[in-house]
């Protein structure tokens, strides 16, 4: 019970964190116990009776403080997760307006018209990046509803999600040629809850099929074994630098080679949000130049 | 003598815009993209001034105000940060202890009323 270093993450002071109301609360209905047994004990000859009642005493009052302790502290997550969701919204607004601005007026005081058309491009761009920005902070405040809520799951046939998922970015992939292979077995299903689940497979594709090159590959491969799904994706793209490898689930992180393409640093950090609510695991493995490998296992129980 | 400014700054659009704008008004502008890059041209190049961005990866703008100012070639160069949001008080608030000159919150202004501030700190 580390309540010092939770209270901390919540802004709040230790002696309002759940955990340590919940441990004060365990330790007075022990004294209470001792207090009611003592009583009973003068009040009634056998000692059957006193034991029984403080034993249903102390589980009542467990069982009530337990469930309270658990409202509270959800509570408690669900407001940080606001918090953290707003600062997020607020400083990533503020850059693409200001660029904008810039922009546009750079693009007000050019003369020529070719460099003039760049300017142009460049504000499409900044707005096509507000978009996904909009359309990223939209999933990433999604996946903290479903978190608190509560996790609907169903059966879902992966080969058939992944194809429709594919099927989306059918443009790019014709566009940069690109080769996919999957390896799905076609009766797999896995048992999660679609929404989420179907943005983490969307993300891992997204990223294989925009940071890859032209004619290049996508090997997708998923399997279930003793109560665990495994999933696989490999691509020939860009690669992750080694240097920016340990950062690329961070919120924000764009790695030095991937800023060419438009982008804000959000898909990872959802995937693996979305990993950890679903109790998975996640890694990769990568090489600059040649493609990174995604995997990941969730537990099908 | 045209004035050297070093933008120590990884957002692309930002270096292109403001970098593009200071380069016409006549300023000799070093980019760099990334805190170590920063700090390797800084000792180079010795500029006038260096505008910091404070949100940057791997090593934070504080960090990189912190190794400027404790190295005897660099510590005597302006240090203007630059941010994007007013939000990030503790942290402005933490780079003016540190020896940083002033700082400019970008999205309260325009290119031109930028460009107009760096031109009195060069002063």
């Amino acid at each position: 019970m580390n309540f010092f270093k939770e209270a901390k993450k919540y802004h709040i002071p230790f002696y309002s964190h759940p955990q340590f109301i919940f441990v004060l609360n365990g330790l007075i209905i022990l004294l209470l116990d001792f207090i009611i047994f003592a009583i009973l004990n003068n009040l009634f000859p056998e000692p059957e009776i006193p034991l029984i009642s403080v034993f249903i005493l102390t589980a009542v009052f467990l069982i009530l403080s337990f469930l309270l302790y658990q409202v509270f502290s959800k509570n408690l997550e669900v407001n940080r997760l606001k918090t953290e969701f707003l600062s997020i919204f607020f400083h990533e607004i503020g850059r693409p307006l200001t660029v904008f601005d810039w922009t546009l007026d750079l693009f007000f005081s050019e003369k020529d018209e070719k460099e003039k058309e760049k300017y142009y491009q460049e504000l499409k761009k900044v707005i096509f990046g507000m978009k996904n920005l909009l359309r990223d902070t939209v999933t990433l405040n999604r996946v903290e509803e479903v978190k608190k809520g509560d996790l609907r799951k169903e059966e879902i046939p992966l080969r058939k999600k992944v194809e429709e998922i594919l099927n989306n970015f059918k443009t790019q992939l014709e566009k940069k040629k690109l080769r996919i292979e999957l390896f799905i077995p076609e009766n797999l299903t896995v048992f999660l809850p679609l929404e989420i689940f179907e943005i983490l497979l969307k993300n891992l594709i997204e990223n294989a099929v925009i940071y890859n090159k032209e004619g290049g590959e996508i090997f997708i491969e998923a399997k279930r074994k003793d109560k665990k799904f495994f999933f696989k994706i490999k691509d020939s793209g860009i690669g992750i630098p080694s240097d920016d490898q340990k950062f690329i689930f961070q919120k924000f992180f764009r790695a030095e080679n991937a800023k060419k393409t438009e982008g804000i640093g959000l898909g990872l950090f959802i995937c693996k949000e979305i990993i950890e609510t679903l109790k998975g695991r996640i890694n990769f493995e990568s090489k600059e130049g040649k493609g990174t490998t995604f995997f990941f296992s969730l537990p099908l129980n | 003598m045209e004035k050297k400014i070093l933008f120590i700054e990884d957002d692309r659009l930002f270096q292109k815009t403001l970098g593009q704008k200071l380069r016409a008004e006549g300023f000799n502008v070093i980019s760099a993209f990334s805190g170590q890059e920063g700090l390797n041209k800084a000792q180079k190049e010795k500029p006038d001034l260096i505008l910091l961005d404070l949100i940057l990866p791997k090593m934070t703008g504080l960090e990189i105000l912190k190794e400027l100012k404790e190295n005897d070639s660099t510590k005597g160069i302006k240090v203007v940060i630059l941010t994007n949001v007013s939000s990030e008080i503790e942290r402005i608030q933490k780079s003016m202890e540190l020896g940083a000159t002033a700082y400019l919150i970008k999205s309260e202004y325009s290119l031109e009323e930028l460009v107009k501030k760096i031109k009195e700190f060069l002063k």
